[in-house]
């Protein structure tokens, strides 16, 4: 073999990736040429000294600390791809979200049509209502109403069990008097 | 866990996130390892550290028609820290006081205890080396690095630079060449 042969052999040589037929040519090659030997030998000092080169790692809160910030980056921020219901791509699931959608439309169309329709009945009450005679409260600054004789006091509760179905004339918190009611039996 | 890695992908796959967080435990340090002498720097390994498993969680479909998980994991920290080496250009990390930062190079050239004068020459030649690989292109820096310091085979390299073997060893024997040129009389052995 010639040197031109052996030097292009000489990596996988220093790297044990030669058939030991090669290797043996090489070998006994390297043994009578002093130039292939010495560049066999910086080959091989250069993988030796490659080899030997060590990282030192952080310690172990470095670790601890990445493993966290990357699982935080991932997990933590695709939430949604970990949940059961994103995970579960089966037909049955796609089912359920079908008759999930229809209880909710016939759900939300029994409220609208539940609205109207009570609407409508408070709308006919509203308008009997009308047309029954009420009492009336009338209210008044208390300097206007004092020297009524007509007029009496009145506590909160009194004038607001009074006020029960009466139709209010005035603004609330105004009543310091009230005027006698008809006795409704009168009426 | 004793799941096997192949187990463990196609679990992450399914979106089992503890099997994503045991792929993360299994393969950090080499991770790091690498990026580390690629880019002679902590930081930029850290970085390269979380934004190769960031990149990975986001590609997990690909990982179906992936033979090998670490050759897939080395394709992204690789190309990332040639991104960042290339950008950022860093020739002057040396000049660093790399002894300060968590990820020192050591040579651990015997099992002995060296002398103080062989710590200092060994300390001297790391920093050779160091240099001397700073002068490559970074592809063969990259395949020089995982060969020879990481120990990946040449078949495992050209899987993750997606490219034929013979491209690798190319790039091995002119990464070589140019080493032993650079380190010249630093490779002769003392008789």
């Amino acid at each position: 073999m010639t040197c031109r042969q052996v030097l292009s052999l000489l990596e996988d040589y220093v790297d044990n990736e030669l058939s030991p037929a090669q290797h043996d040519i090489v070998d006994s090659h390297l043994k009578q040429c002093p130039q292939c030997r010495a560049e066999h030998e910086a080959t091989r000092r250069l993988k030796e000294l490659m080899t030997n080169v060590k990282t030192a790692y952080p310690d172990a809160d470095y670790w601890e600390e990445t493993t966290d910030l990357i699982l935080a980056r991932t997990i933590g921020a695709d939430e949604a791809y970990y949940s059961p219901a994103a995970t579960d791509n089966s037909p049955r699931q796609g089912r359920d979200a079908f008759i999930r959608s229809i209880i909710s439309v016939a759900a939300s169309l029994f409220i609208l049509f539940t609205a109207i329709y009570l609407g409508q009945q408070q709308e006919g009450r509203i308008d009997r209502m009308a047309s029954v005679p009420a009492p009336v409260l009338v209210a008044a600054p208390l300097q206007n109403l004092f020297f009524d004789d007509t007029m009496e006091f009145a506590t909160r509760d009194e004038q607001s069990r009074l006020l029960n179905g009466m139709l209010l004339v005035g603004p609330p918190g105004v009543l310091g008097k009230f005027a006698r009611m008809p006795d409704p039996a009168s009426w | 866990m004793n799941k096997s890695v192949l187990e463990l992908v196609e679990s992450f796959v399914k979106g089992d996130e503890l099997a994503f967080a045991e792929l993360v435990r299994r393969y950090r340090q080499k991770i790091y390892s690498l990026a580390y002498q690629l880019l002679r720097n902590h930081l930029d390994a850290d970085e390269v550290v979380q934004e190769t498993f960031v990149r990975v969680f986001k590609r997990r479909e690909e990982l179906v028609n992936v033979k090998y998980f670490s050759t897939f994991l080395i394709r992204i920290a690789t190309n990332y820290s040639i991104d960042l080496l290339r950008k950022r250009k860093i020739q002057s990390a040396m000049s660093d006081d790399s002894s300060s930062l968590p990820g020192v190079v050591q040579l651990d050239l015997s099992r002995r205890v060296a002398t103080p004068s062989e710590m200092f020459d060994n300390k001297r030649l790391m920093e050779e080396i160091a240099r001397a690989l700073d002068q490559l292109p970074p592809k063969q820096r990259a395949t020089a690095i995982l060969h020879d310091i990481e120990g990946y085979s040449k078949s495992e390299i050209a899987q993750a630079f997606e490219c034929p073997e013979a491209t690798v060893r190319s790039n091995l024997h002119i990464a070589r060449s140019k080493l032993k040129k650079i380190l010249g009389q630093r490779l002769k052995v003392k008789e």
